[in-house]
């Protein structure tokens, strides 16, 4: 049997936890509290989702880490041994933008990671469209995906496109070192 | 007659106006994490300032005063008419000056606090320009090779926010970047996605919802 792990990051309430439950097949494990802050909802993962989807004779683990900077310790860490990342960002909240550029920058320069930039909420109105954030991240358009986590096919779309760039090895990055 | 007292109940932003018209040296002690810090004044001007017995470059003096300002634990006193055994690094800063530019300092890094960079972000050098920036100068060795605030923090012994605001700022102009990781794909993991994508693509080509 092949095991085989990608993470879910981004900011608080990007939608970690709810592309990780549409995706697994099998009951996911959720360590969301009550939120000790006001961070625009009212649960929030405190150490790390997991959700898995089995396909042949492969399973797929999907972990989700946790969006609070003071959980970076986790972050290298669950990084390890992955496929990927895909780091989701809420395009209708251009406020946690900020901190999205902050963590992606950090994680790509201390970690060689294959990525994709999941924009979430694209149902509603008004939202940023995947290549404005790729713009405003500083990231060829092709790395950011619009998306619905709370619809199966939609949440597919990153996955695949991440795959996509590992098996290809595309390197896209153009703005920085 | 004498000028002492705690910093908690006169800060030194009230202080360096008066050290402003007089010559001698502003001795700081019990400080937070801190060796006992001396700075010499003379006709307005800060002339060479000492963190225990060492004397302090440009930068550093710099960086201690900009903390210094924020410092609410710790005593003065200021020794008339004193003036220092050495002055190897003489700064010259006029101290009405230098009260207004650690001031704006100090309130661009609260303002720009949210676009800090991470403590353990790796930036590398691209630009050789700016010369004239002291903390460049200092840092440049270790920005060629690539490093994070938190090291060049530790290395140039200076104030952990100071030294993300100063990397926010030669990122902003260019000079510095994300030192990102080369993207080597390692063949087995080429091959375990493309099994996966495989996998995927024909367990749900075609379905418009994906669970059973």
């Amino acid at each position: 049997m092949e095991t085989l792990k990608i993470v879910v990051s981004g900011p608080v309430g990007a939608g970690k936890t709810t592309l990780i439950r549409t995706l697994s097949e099998t009951e996911v494990v959720e360590t969301d509290v009550a939120a000790a802050e006001a961070i625009g909802k009212e649960q929030t993962t405190v150490a790390m989702d997991y959700g898995s989807l089995r396909l042949e004779d492969r399973t797929l683990y999907l972990f989700g880490m946790p969006g609070q900077e003071r959980f970076d310790f986790m972050w290298e860490l669950l990084l390890e041994g992955s496929l990927g990342m895909i780091m989701l960002v809420r395009g209708d909240k251009p406020q946690d933008f900020v901190q999205a550029r902050r963590q992606l920058e950090y994680l790509v320069s201390r970690r060689d990671i294959p990525f994709v930039i999941g924009v979430t909420r694209q149902d509603v109105q008004p939202v940023w469209a995947p290549n404005e954030v790729a713009a405003f991240l500083g990231l060829p358009e092709e790395r950011t995906i619009g998306l619905v986590a709370t619809e199966a096919k939609s949440a597919l779309v990153p996955l695949l496109r991440l795959l996509e760039i590992v098996v290809s090895g595309e390197k896209p990055l153009s703005r920085s070192g | 007659m004498a000028i002492f007292g705690s910093l908690n109940q006169m800060s030194l932003s009230d202080l360096l106006p008066l050290m402003s018209v007089k010559k001698g040296a502003l001795e700081l002690f019990n400080l937070d994490k801190h060796p006992n810090v001396t700075l010499y004044f003379d006709s307005g001007v800060l002339r060479c300032a000492f963190k225990g017995p060492r004397e302090l470059t440009p930068p550093h003096a710099r960086a201690l005063v900009t903390w210094l300002l924020g410092a609410h634990k710790g005593s003065f006193e200021f020794i008339p008419e004193a003036t220092p055994r050495r002055c190897e690094f003489p700064l010259g800063w006029p101290v009405t000056q230098l009260l207004l530019s650690t001031v704006t300092v100090r309130d661009e890094i609260e303002h720009h606090r949210a676009h800090l960079p991470h403590p353990d972000t790796v930036y590398r050098l691209v630009s050789s320009a700016h010369p004239e920036d002291g903390f460049l100068r200092e840092a440049q060795v270790y920005l060629t090779s690539g490093s994070s605030a938190r090291r060049l923090a530790a290395a140039l012994d200076l104030p952990l926010d100071q030294v993300r605001y100063q990397l926010l700022k030669l990122s902003q102009a260019g000079v510095v970047v994300i030192a990102r990781r080369k993207q080597t794909t390692k063949p087995e993991q080429k091959g375990a996605a493309a099994r996966l994508l495989s996998a995927l693509k024909s367990r749900f080509a075609g379905r418009r919802t994906w669970k059973p």
